[in-house]
Order: structure tokens, then sequence, then C-alpha cells
């Protein structure tokens, strides 16, 4: 399944998330691929740590951020997330800081990941207009609702 | 312009960490730099382009380099490349 379908079947989104800190936010959002066996508590552990030790390397564009780690890191199954912040946070990345919109990925297979996940997700990510509508959204079916009308 | 292909031998390809370091590096030459993987063609100064393309380890890629630097930003870029490890 896309990362898309896979986001709209799954209703896999948090809409005006809370959190104070980036640290706080990658945690807490990334309860949506826990709760759905996807990932082991682990998994959001090491996204934290590896971020501490090798800079924020899940900040991919202005305000955006993909919360990932490598399969072996607490991976169980292939699923993502969308979470929107209530407030931005900043993760030391002063060219794409502020940070509002986090887009989770975790995949078994390092090959799925790299070749289909990631280019899914940066598909999406370079729609500017797109990402502007997820950022304005008030709910989490107004997120689902752009997803399914975005043309492919 | 100046190109050459280079073959991608880290293990996790252009994921995630290496390619937004190899982005960092194009950005700092002037000359246009492209990538173009299985014909699809991406400027290597935006992450977001590269991560489209889907590169992996093993993947041959091609990189273009056009303008006032760009023999010394293909040289740079391939030794970056090669030197890449994860």
């Amino acid at each position: 399944m896309g990362f898309k379908d896979y986001i709209i079947s799954e209703s896999a989104v948090i809409c005006n998330m809370e959190a104070q800190t980036w640290e706080e936010a990658v945690l807490q959002g990334g309860q949506l691929l826990v709760d759905k066996g996807k990932a082991k508590p682990e998994y959001l552990t090491n996204i934290v740590k590896k971020c501490k030790e090798n800079g924020p390397y899940i900040v991919i564009a202005p305000g955006i951020a993909m919360p990932h780690a490598r399969p072996e890191e607490g991976a169980m199954g292939l699923g993502y997330g969308i979470v929107t912040l209530k407030n931005p946070v900043l993760f030391g990345d002063p060219d794409n800081d502020p940070i509002k919109l986090l887009i989770y990925l975790v995949a078994p297979d390092a090959k799925d990941h790299n070749e289909v996940a990631v280019s899914q997700i940066a598909d999406l990510c370079d729609n500017e207009d797109t990402i502007q509508l997820l950022l304005k959204a008030e709910s989490a079916s107004e997120i689902i609702q752009i997803l399914k009308g975005e043309d492919r | 312009m100046v190109a050459e292909k280079i073959l991608i031998h880290n293990p996790t390809g252009l994921h995630t960490r290496p390619a937004k370091n190899l982005v960092g590096e194009a950005k700092k030459f002037e000359s246009d730099i492209t990538v173009i993987f299985k014909g699809k063609r991406a400027n290597l100064k935006s992450l977001i382009k590269v991560l489209k393309l889907g590169i992996s380890q093993n993947n041959f890629i091609e990189l273009l380099c056009d303008g006032p630097d760009e023999q010394e930003a293909l040289a740079h870029l391939k030794n970056f490349i090669l030197a890449m490890e994860g």
C-alpha cells in the first residue's frame, strides 16, 4: 500500500498536536506507528537519539520533518503518519526551522524504505500547494480529504 | 558542462542523512548541479528533489555540473559520494 492510501485507510493523522519541544513532538506523534503495531517504542527513542548525535537528519524541507530510523532500529511493518503541530518547534536546523509538519515513516525493508516510501513522501513535499493546505487544516478529517483530493 | 557516472556504494543509498549531507556540499558551488537517475533529472541542491528519485546502493547516477566552478564541483562531489558511509 502506498503512502497516501495508508494514511487515508488507517486515518494515521494527528492535527494540531501540542508539543513544547522537538523531542516531545517526535515521541508523542510517533505513537501513531506504535499504536498500530508498525514500530516498537524504541524506534522513536532511536530517532531522538540519532538526531542528538548526528544533527536533525529528519528535517527535509522548510517546516517539514520526516521522522524515521533504520529497519533494524525497531521497525515492525510498513507504516506512515502525518502530524501537524499547533505551535511549531525548533530542531536546530536554521535553513528549515521552525517545523510544523511531521511525516512519519517506518519500513521493515531498506530497499522499500528508500525507493518507495521516501520518494512518495518527497513527492508530496514537493507539492507546495498541498503542503500549505495541510498546514492550514484544522482537523484530521480535513487532512485526509486534502490527500484524497490531491492529483497523483 | 562536465559530467560523470558514479556508483552509489554506501548501504543506505542516497537516503535522508547522506543525501542531506550531499545536498549541503552541492550548495557550496555556484554551478548548476544536476543528478540523473533512470532518465529522471533532479537539482542536487534540493533535498526533496533528490529524495524523489529513490536512489539506492549499487545504483549508477550521473552528475552534471554546469557553471564557473564546474570542474571543482564535479571532482569534489564525486569524492564526497565515494567517501560516503552508512
